[in-house]
């Protein structure tokens, strides 16, 4: 959709490729990036996920090079970026706030990139056409940034970041500031255009579900360090730890020291309940008895039902009492909360067409198959 | 202040009304009663051909233009040397800001005379400097740095570029500096970058910081009295020459009124343009979105 006669590099590679060689970034005695190793292959969609503070953001600015590393490498394409200056690194960024340039046109605003790389007055103005066209914004080459809206804004934004082509789009908390619905379509419409454009796209979010939805591969962040660097999916079926379980979507976390049972099962010891081990659901090496282990149990996978009178032990592999404390209704999905004799919580939840009698306050029972639980560790 | 209830307000004035009473009062008897005094004196002592003598004395328009010269020069001066200072006070960390801030008020706050007083001990002729480049042997004549434009210029500047650097660096913190960075990470050299985004955007504090300078700069008596030549008067110095020596309060006062009215024009057209609030100092923000 763009022709290419300007840009150095060629139609066929248009998405760079970013090593990031043991980056870290220190403040004083604060860690803000800890030695964080990846690669990002050209064209994949990568978002580096966290919590505030993960130094999701403090990586970013290194790729931009805003930050210099304490140490590490940067390398874009193989090539060693690490001491190149911000204006020649060939990058394309697109800032939470925006950061559109209040005193020019939203024309001019675009056209900046290609001005400050040099290219003509007529030339510029095509392209600019066609990356309004592709953010479907046309005709709003004369409008300021004050007379645009939120949404309006971010798609400014994000042609300026894609006119000139660049090897690399970085975007630090894009569609933070818009509302659920505008985030969604963004989102859609920001995959499908980085897609077409073959760009190499570093998203920066604390949004799991924005994640989720737009991502090749997730660099999930805790504390500086790099606790997991893989697909959305894999994350989500085998964290590497109770923090990247609990990052990504809802799970139930049951932490415990292994015993082995008579009959050789590996159970975790819970109060009121059984749980069984599969030990080919553990993400690291095969645990055993002894083993200090997190349970992850997605809400989807347990099933609850009203407590029979008599009391006796379930023989399902996997079970826990508790007390129905609230039935919360989520639109397309109901979420029960069941608190445990010990004062902890499961979350549950059940697609809506299933009818469910019990009224909070009753006791209920979870059973949930060994096999769609993970075993792994703490982090 | 906004009472919904007006009847009352009519009634019994309320607080802050009644605080602001003496201020306005005084006000009125220091500052209003002598400025209409004058305005009577100019066109009845002993009549309104003190303006006709104005206009055609030569001595007087060479002043005037001197005086707009001078003010033009300490506002170039001023904004040249105050944006720097203020980018580096809008830019920098808390601690380097704390000491620049010190600094500028520091030297804000000291007395006007005593500054200039300074500025003459420095640059007289048997002042610390010329004794210094003497005793080096860079020079074997004083140079001629006192009673000339240069000291005149030296001491207005340091006293008027505070108000400049006040001026820019509100403005300039009103420019996020992320603005910078997308224009660097778009290509733009950190040079190319602030003159096409950061300058432009603080372009209205500059104004402002250059119309206070520049109206402060017309009524200049003490500095340009003290450290300038007697071939360089300016206004003031010519307002003071007819009440003082030449015993024409009449004359003396058309020339104030000239000077008023000059810088009641300027003020006119220049609020027109950027607003009088922000030249005040009344409105420091500005919409950056």
């Amino acid at each position: 959709m763009f022709t290419d006669k300007s840009r150095s590099r060629g139609t066929d590679a248009p998405g760079a490729g970013l090593s990031l060689e043991g980056i870290a970034k220190h403040y004083g005695s604060v860690r803000a990036v800890d030695d964080v190793s990846l690669t990002i292959e050209p064209g994949q969609f990568v978002t580096l996920l966290g919590a505030s503070g993960s130094g999701k953001t403090t990586l970013l600015r290194v790729i931009a090079g805003f930050l210099e590393p304490s140490a590490g490498r940067v390398l874009i394409d193989g090539r060693d970026v690490t001491a190149v200056p911000v204006h020649r690194r060939n990058i394309g960024m697109v800032f939470q706030s925006y950061a559109l340039f209040p005193h020019l046109s939203v024309a001019r605003n675009i056209a900046f990139p290609l001005a400050m790389r040099g290219m003509r007055k007529a030339e510029r103005r095509e392209l600019v056409t066609q990356a309004l066209e592709s953010v479907h914004l046309p005709g709003y080459e004369d409008r300021m940034p004050a007379q645009l809206s939120g949404g309006q804004r971010q798609r400014v934004a994000l042609a300026r970041a894609i006119v000139s082509r660049p090897s690399l789009l970085l975007m630090d908390e894009p569609l933070g500031a818009l509302d659920r619905r505008l985030r969604e379509v963004l989102q859609v419409e920001i995959l499908k255009l980085s897609r077409e454009l073959g760009l190499t796209v570093v998203n920066v979010t604390h949004d799991q579900e924005e994640a989720f939805t737009m991502s090749d591969r997730i660099a999930l962040l805790a504390d500086g360090k790099l606790v997991q660097y893989a697909s959305p999916e894999e994350i989500y079926t085998r964290p590497v730890s109770d923090v990247a379980a609990g990052f990504l979507g809802e799970a139930n976390l049951l932490r415990g020291v292994l015993t082995r049972a008579a009959d050789g099962r590996l159970t975790l010891p819970a109060q009121d309940g059984h749980v069984e081990i599969d030990a080919a659901t553990a993400v690291r090496s095969a645990p055993d008895a002894g083993d200090e282990v997190v349970v992850v149990v997605r809400p989807w996978s347990v099933g609850v039902e009203r407590l029979g009178r008599d009391g006796a032990e379930p023989g399902a592999p996997c079970w826990l009492r508790g007390r129905l404390s609230a039935v919360i209704y989520a639109g397309d999905s109901q979420k029960l909360i069941v608190e445990r004799p010990d004062g902890s919580e499961v979350v549950v939840r059940r697609s809506m067409d299933g009818q469910f009698e019990a009224a909070p306050g009753e006791e209920v029972l979870l059973t949930w198959s060994s096999r769609d639980a993970v075993v792994t560790t703490a982090g | 202040m906004t009472s919904p209830e007006t009847g009352r307000r009519l009634r019994r004035p309320d607080f802050w009304t009644l605080a602001g009473l003496p201020g306005l009062l005084f006000v009125l008897l220091a500052f209003g009663v002598p400025m209409v005094t004058i305005v009577v004196r100019s066109l009845t002592d002993p009549s309104p051909e003190n303006f006709q003598f104005l206009f055609t004395d030569e001595l007087f328009r060479r002043s005037l233009l001197r005086t707009v010269y001078v003010a033009l020069l300490v506002t170039g001066l001023s904004v040249l040397l105050g944006y720097p200072y203020a980018y580096a006070m809008a830019r920098s960390g808390p601690v380097l800001r704390t000491w620049l801030m010190g600094a500028l008020l520091l030297s804000f706050w000291t007395s006007l005379l005593v500054r200039t007083f300074a500025w003459g001990v420095l640059l007289s002729n048997t002042g610390v400097v010329n004794d210094l480049l003497l005793d080096l042997g860079v020079i074997d004549q004083p140079l001629p740095l006192i009673r000339n434009l240069f000291a005149v210029l030296v001491g207005m500047v340091h006293v008027l570029v505070p108000f400049a650097i006040l001026a820019i660096y509100a403005s300039l913190r009103g420019v996020d500096a992320e603005l910078e960075q997308a224009a660097q990470v778009m290509g733009a050299r950190p040079a190319r970058a602030f003159w096409h985004v950061t300058l432009p955007l603080s372009m209205p504090g500059v104004a402002a910081g250059a119309v206070l300078v520049f109206v402060l700069s017309l009524g200049f008596y003490l500095t340009p009295a003290l450290l300038g030549g007697p071939a360089d008067i300016l206004v003031s110095q010519s307002i003071v020459l007819q009440v003082q020596q030449y015993l024409d309060p009449g004359v003396g006062s058309a020339m104030a009124v000239v000077l008023l009215a000059l810088v009641l024009a300027f003020l006119a057209i220049a609020s027109k343009v950027v607003g009088l609030g922000r030249i005040l100092g009344v409105t420091g923000k500005e919409g950056t979105s």
